[in-house]
C-alpha cells in the first residue's frame, strides 16, 4: 500500500503534506513560539520575518504564526472529529440498512433523505440560533448532515456485497448476523468509506473555516483560519499578508487532503491498479 | 398433500419437502420460483436435482436453508420436515443451528465462496466455532484434518494460505471442507463443480462421494449436467417452471424417461455417435410470473395435445416400475434416434 502511496508523485506530496501540517497542528501548544492570543499593540500589523515573529503579527500584536499553529489544530479537530463522529453513526445506519434490507431500510433510508435534504448553511444558522455561536453548534450542523453522506455510501456498498456469494457461504454456515456484518461485510466497505471520509474531512475544514469567517464559528480569542481571515479583511489594503496566510494555509490542507484522497480511491480500487 | 405423498417419507428418510411452494414477490410481480414440490431424501441417499436455469432448483435448496433472497423470497406452501421439525416454521436463530451443523450447503462459485480477506484456516475455525465450544488451537487441529480429509496437500501450511493462494480445485475442497466440517446429515450440493474445469469436476464428485459414504450423509445434487448426476446420485428428480415433472432411480430415468422435457435433456447430451448437431429443445422456459392453466411444458412439446393447454398434468407413478413417477398427459416411448 505505502508503495503504491508513493508511485503517484501528486498524491505522495498530498500525504507529505497532510503528515507534516495535522503534525503541527497537534503540537501546536508546544511549538508556538507565542502565546496565541497574547496582545502587544507596540508591535501590531508587523510583516512577516520581522524580530520575534516569523510571520509577523495581526492588528492587536498577537504572534500570527502562532494562531496559524493553532488554527490549522482547531481545523483538524473539527475536520477529523465530526468525520469520525458521523462516519460511526452513518457506517452503522447504512450497514444496518444495507444488511437487514427491507423494513429496517426503509426506516432508515428515510432519515437518511431527509437528513440530506436539507442545506448545510440553513441547519448551522439554525443551530447557532438555538444553541449561540461557536464551534459545538458548527459541529453539529456539519455531523447532523456528513453522517447521512456516509450511511448513503455504506449502504450502498453494503447491499452489493451481501449479495456477494461468500457472505451467502457464511450464513450457510449458520455463522450469526452480527459477526457476518463485522467480519464479512463490513471489512469490504471500508476502502470506499474511507475515500469519502478523507474528502469530508476536507469539506469540514472549508466550513469550518466559512463559518468562523462570517463570525458564527470559532469566538476569539481562540483562533481559526477563517476567523483570521474575516479579521485580516478589514487590513487588505494596509496588510496584505495578514489575510494572505491562513487563506493559503487551508488552501494547501485542503488540496493536500484531497490528493491523499484520490490516493486512497486509486489504490482501493483494483480497476486502476497498474494505470 | 395426497395420500401417496405420504407414503413416499418412510422411516429412513432424512428430509421431506411436502408441496414446498416458493415465490419471489417483487413489487410489481411475483415469481413462483418453486411450485408444490414434494420430494424425500433418504439417509445416505443422493439425489439429482437436475433442471435448466431458472427452473427452481436452486430456490429449492435456499427453501431448505431458510436462505431465500430476503425480502422477496417466501415459502408460501407446504412443509419441510427435517429430524422431526418442519424448517420453514423455525425462527431465524433455530435455523441458524441447524445451518452448516446438520445441513450444509456448498456453492457453485469457489472463486467467490470464501471471503478474500481472510485464511482458509480462519474460515473453517469460525465455520466450527459458530456450532461447537471449541478452543482456538482445538478447532484448528480439526480443521487441518478436515483440509487432509479433502486431499489438500500439505494441509498445515494451507490453512494459512488466503483464497487467491489456491487454485480452483483447491478451493472448492477448501469449500466442501468448511461445509462439512461438522459432520452434517445433509449437503446440499449447488452445481459445485459447475465453475471448475472439467478434470477438476470429475475429482470434485469423487470427493463428495467419497466424504459421502464417510460421513453417511445425504446428498441433494443440484445441476444442469446430466452426465454428472448418471455418475453420481442414486435417484434423479428433474425439475422445470418451478416443479418436479419426472423423478425415478438414476438407471430408469436414463433407460426409460417418460416426460418429454426430460427426453429431450438426455438426448441433448453430447456423445461420441452425435457430434455433428446437437438436440436442442425448442423454446424457452415459460415466465414464471404467469403460469398458464395447462402443463407449463406445453408450448415447447413435440407431443403437445388440446388437454395440454387447459389441464395441468398430475405427478403419477409408473405402475410396475418403483419410485418412477411423472407429469404427463401424452407420454411418448422414448427412442434415441
Amino acid at each position: 500500500m505505502w508503495r503504491r502511496l508513493a508511485a503517484n508523485r501528486l498524491v505522495l506530496l498530498g500525504t507529505v503534506i497532510t503528515v507534516v501540517i495535522v503534525t503541527l497542528g497537534i503540537l501546536a501548544p508546544w511549538i508556538s513560539p507565542d502565546d496565541y492570543a497574547k496582545q502587544d499593540l507596540l508591535s501590531s500589523l508587523e510583516p512577516p520575518l520581522s524580530k520575534g515573529h516569523l510571520l509577523g503579527t495581526d492588528q492587536l500584536g498577537r504572534d500570527t504564526l502562532s494562531r496559524i499553529l493553532h488554527g490549522i489544530r482547531l481545523s483538524i479537530f473539527v475536520g477529523f472529529v465530526i468525520t469520525a463522529i458521523s462516519l460511526f453513526f452513518g457506517g452503522l445506519l447504512g450497514l444496518a440498512a444495507g444488511y437487514y434490507r427491507g423494513k429496517v431500510d426503509t426506516a432508515i433510508s428515510a432519515v437518511i433523505d431527509i437528513f440530506w435534504g436539507f442545506p448545510l448553511i440553513l441547519v448551522a444558522v439554525l443551530l447557532v440560533g438555538a444553541l449561540g455561536p461557536g464551534l459545538l453548534a458548527l459541529m453539529l450542523a456539519v455531523g447532523l448532515i456528513n453522517w447521512a453522506g456516509f450511511a448513503r455510501v455504506m449502504r450502498g456498498e453494503v447491499l452489493a456485497l451481501r449479495e456477494r456469494e461468500f457472505v451467502e457461504a457464511a450464513r450457510a454456515l449458520g455463522i450469526n448476523d452480527l459477526r457476518i456484518m463485522w467480519r464479512h461485510v463490513l471489512p469490504h466497505a471500508v476502502p470506499a468509506t474511507l475515500v469519502l471520509g478523507s474528502y469530508y474531512v476536507a469539506l469540514a475544514i472549508i466550513f469550518e473555516a466559512g463559518f468562523s469567517f462570517i463570525g458564527m464559528g470559532v469566538q476569539p480569542p481562540n483562533p481559526s483560519l477563517g476567523q483570521m481571515i474575516g479579521e485580516a479583511r478589514n487590513y487588505m489594503l494596509v496588510d496584505s499578508w495578514l489575510m494572505t496566510i491562513p487563506g493559503v494555509t487551508i488552501a494547501v490542507l485542503v488540496i493536500a487532503l484531497n490528493l491523499l484522497g484520490d490516493g486512497l480511491r486509486d489504490i482501493f480500487d483494483p480497476r486502476l491498479k497498474d494505470n | 398433500m395426497t395420500s401417496r405423498d405420504r407414503a413416499e417419507s418412510g422411516p429412513d428418510s432424512l428430509i421431506d419437502l411436502r408441496g414446498l411452494s416458493v415465490e419471489l414477490r417483487m413489487r410489481k410481480r411475483t415469481v413462483h420460483a418453486v411450485n408444490a414440490v414434494s420430494l424425500s431424501l433418504a439417509k445416505e441417499e443422493t439425489l439429482g436435482l437436475v433442471g435448466e436455469s431458472g427452473s427452481g432448483k436452486t430456490m429449492t435448496a435456499l427453501a431448505i436453508m431458510g436462505l431465500l433472497p430476503a425480502p422477496f423470497g417466501k415459502v408460501v406452501a407446504g412443509e419441510v420436515i427435517f429430524d422431526g421439525k418442519d424448517l420453514t416454521a423455525l425462527s431465524d436463530s433455530e435455523l441458524r443451528k441447524i445451518r452448516g451443523n446438520q445441513i450444509s450447503m456448498v456453492f457453485q462459485e469457489p472463486m467467490t465462496s470464501l471471503d478474500p480477506l481472510f485464511t482458509i484456516g480462519s474460515q473453517i475455525v469460525e465455520a466450527i466455532r459458530a456450532h461447537r465450544d471449541l478452543g482456538r488451537q482445538e478447532a484448528k487441529e480439526l480443521a487441518v484434518s478436515m483440509l487432509e480429509r479433502v486431499h489438500i496437500p500439505s494441509p498445515r501450511q494451507r490453512f494459512d494460505s488466503y483464497p487467491h493462494e489456491l487454485s480452483g480445485g483447491m478451493r472448492q475442497r477448501a469449500m466442501i471442507a468448511t461445509a462439512l466440517i461438522l459432520q452434517p446429515e445433509l449437503l446440499l450440493a449447488d452445481e459445485p463443480t459447475t465453475a471448475l474445469d472439467v478434470t477438476v469436476q470429475a475429482q470434485i464428485l469423487d470427493l463428495i462421494a467419497e466424504l459421502k459414504s464417510e460421513l453417511r450423509m445425504g446428498v441433494l445434487l443440484i445441476t444442469h449436467n446430466l452426465a454428472v448426476v448418471r455418475e453420481v446420485a442414486n435417484r434423479v428428480a428433474v425439475m422445470y417452471a418451478g416443479e418436479i415433472v419426472e423423478i425415478a432411480p438414476t438407471e430408469r430415468l436414463f433407460e426409460d424417461p417418460r416426460h418429454p422435457y426430460t427426453q429431450g435433456l438426455i438426448l441433448s447430451i453430447p456423445t461420441s455417435r452425435r457430434v455433428s448437431h446437437l438436440h436442442v429443445i425448442p423454446g424457452r422456459p415459460p415466465d414464471l410470473t404467469r403460469l398458464a392453466t395447462g402443463c407449463p411444458f406445453a408450448p415447447r412439446c413435440p407431443y403437445v395435445t388440446n388437454r395440454c393447454e387447459s389441464e395441468h398434468p398430475r405427478l403419477e407413478p409408473v405402475s410396475g416400475a418403483d419410485g418412477h413417477s411423472f407429469r404427463c398427459w401424452n407420454p411418448q416411448a422414448f427412442s434415441r434416434a
